[in-house]
């Protein structure tokens, strides 16, 4: 952050401090359960593998290795739940959870275990938004989130991400469900002095006084006041408008219910934040 | 060693075994595992090792009992064999859940899992063209500067130059940078054991970069078209440098480098302990050096 913090605008940087905060994520540490007893002798060194592999660090040998033993056992079905727990694979975690719970109806630590599965299920979107560049930004929503590659949970619902690199540009939308994982990668090469996005389901291009405005898109307006209308009069109760500088770039976000009122305007509000990277191509 | 009398080995096992049709069978085996166990105890007692883990194996074998694997266990520590020891501690706690030493068991698998072992590095027969020089070289060890340019005197029995360097058990990547060349190898050792790893390299890499890593899943490249440099020597302009790094499909936050030419090699190595199947780039431990080679 602190070198990122050097690159851009104090006011960027000061709201990405804030869109940083996490969510709480799932524990990390092993928690193994013993065999039991009674295990032949090969499935008994299948057992004693699975551990080795787990504590070396071979998590998908690990769990090989325990289904040799078979998954009808009870602290086998933990403990494969526990490496999936490990491997961020949620759904799977909570699936041998749940039927180390059906194999063990009266395990001393159900209610442990059910309050993991439901914290578990809880466990937002895991975001990634990456690229091959350097210096870029992510937006979600239209706010700051962080510099590229950010790691980040969001919150069930819809989502649109911007990400904005010196000579890039990346535009994605997403609805989030818990559990769910998303990767945004940018490969686009683009340029221009100006990003427009939008919360709105509306994706075209509209002229206005001279002027092509394109929303998801990056492109170049002449520097100074712009103000334009959200794509067609009457359509937005208030215009846009905002400053396009005269270096580096300014993004416009328009907030906006996802449907737009097709009976009279619908409120919008308009973000424009000004971003200067170390060297911004025209 | 488990204090343990042969008797308790007959009566835990007859104790596990089903009644009526089986009957005769276990006492066979129990009497054979008995007198196995009895001969592996006398044999640690007059400190004979290998018969008490020959014998001990053999009961094992003939009748698994939790105290065998102890004993075999304690008596592969005794000969160094800690990676079978780690195994056969691991087994015991299989065997015994509810086992009242566990947590003394975790502690000793703990330490003999973390014991030191060797590497022993050296390189080709000075027929081969690619032998390195390794008294011209900096010697790094998972990014760790172990050794700086110096003499390196033959080493007996074999008489020749070879550097020792203690490790953490596990995977390694040793890399030799010298001033005409950069060698690499992954070399791995076992708790407390000893590895031979052989360096070699084409007589002459030029470069002002040396980017390593702790696998082959990290690209690292220059700007977005570039090729690839880990486990490469590259040539960098002098000045400050930010590598694009990908882990595996995911993009990493950049690497900062700084070259200032000369008679020096800018280093960097990148390490991860995370599982390699994470859905985004690894935290990832970058370590730097400069390498300043004599004019």
């Amino acid at each position: 952050m602190t070198r990122y913090c050097r690159d851009v605008r104090r006011f960027v940087c000061v709201s990405m401090l804030f869109a940083s905060v996490a969510f709480a994520a799932p524990p990390t540490k092993p928690v193994r359960k013993p065999a039991p007893a009674g295990l032949d002798a090969d499935t008994l060194a299948a057992f004693v593998d699975a551990v080795i592999e787990d504590k070396a660090g071979d998590l998908d040998a690990a769990i090989t290795r325990y289904q040799r033993v078979g998954k009808a056992i009870p602290n086998v079905a933990y403990n494969i739940a526990d490496l999936y727990r490990r491997m961020e694979d949620y759904e799977r975690a909570i699936e041998m959870y749940k039927k180390y719970l059906e194999l063990a109806p009266k395990a001393p630590d159900r209610a442990a275990v059910q309050k993991l599965i439901d914290q578990l299920a809880k466990t937002p979107m895991l975001l990634v938004v990456d690229g091959d560049d350097l210096d870029a930004v992510v937006f979600i929503d239209g706010k700051p989130a962080g510099p590229s590659p950010l790691v980040t949970r969001v919150a069930d619902g819809h989502h649109v991400v911007d990400r904005i690199g010196p000579g890039t540009y990346e535009h994605d939308s997403l609805t989030a469900k818990a559990m769910g994982y998303k990767h945004i990668t940018s490969y686009r090469e683009q340029t221009g002095n100006v990003v427009m996005s939008t919360s709105a389901s509306y994706g075209g291009s509209w002229n206005d006084g001279g002027k092509t405005f394109h929303m998801h898109d990056r492109f170049t307006l002449p520097p100074g006041r712009v103000d334009t209308v959200f794509f067609k009069p009457g359509q937005a109760c208030s215009p846009v408008s905002f400053e396009v500088p005269t270096d580096g770039l300014v993004y416009v976000f328009i907030e906006s219910p996802r449907d737009m009122n097709r009976d009279g305007c619908t409120p919008i509000k308009v973000h424009a934040q000004k971003i200067q990277f170390p060297a911004v191509k025209p | 060693m488990k204090a343990l009398l042969a008797i308790a080995l007959c009566a835990g096992v007859a104790h596990a075994q089903p009644a009526k049709k089986t009957k005769l069978a276990p006492d066979k085996f129990t009497k054979a595992a008995s007198e196995a166990f009895t001969a592996a105890a006398t044999a640690d007692t007059n400190g004979d090792l290998r018969t008490a883990l020959g014998q001990y194996e053999k009961a094992h074998a003939i009748s698994p009992h939790p105290s065998t694997i102890y004993n075999i266990a304690d008596v592969q520590r005794r000969l160094s064999m800690l990676r079978q020891a780690i195994k056969s501690y691991e087994t015991y706690l299989v065997m015994v859940p509810d086992a009242k030493d566990r947590a003394e068991v975790e502690t000793l698998i703990d330490q003999l899992s973390k014991t030191p072992g060797t590497l022993i590095i050296h390189t080709t027969a000075a027929s081969d063209r690619d032998s390195v020089d390794l008294a011209a070289g900096f010697v790094l060890v998972d990014g760790e500067l172990k050794r700086r340019p110096g003499p390196v005197p033959p080493q007996q029995p074999r008489n020749r130059a070879e550097i020792s360097i203690q490790v953490p058990p596990g995977e390694h990547v040793v890399d030799l940078v010298t001033s005409l060349t950069y060698a690499t190898r992954e070399c791995d050792v076992d708790p407390g054991g000893q590895r031979f790893c052989e360096l070699e390299a084409e007589p002459r890499i030029d470069g002002t970069a040396v980017v390593s890593a702790i696998n082959r899943r990290f690209d690292v490249v220059q700007d977005r078209r570039g090729k690839d440099m880990v486990h490469k020597r590259v040539e960098l302009p002098a000045g400050k440098h930010r590598l694009l790094v990908k882990d595996r499909s995911y993009n990493c936050a950049p690497l900062p480098i700084e070259v200032t030419g000369g008679n020096s090699v800018a280093y960097a190595f990148i390490n991860t302990t995370e599982w390699d199947g994470l859905k985004r780039c690894r935290t990832l431990d970058i370590k730097q050096h400069r390498l300043q080679f004599e004019p």
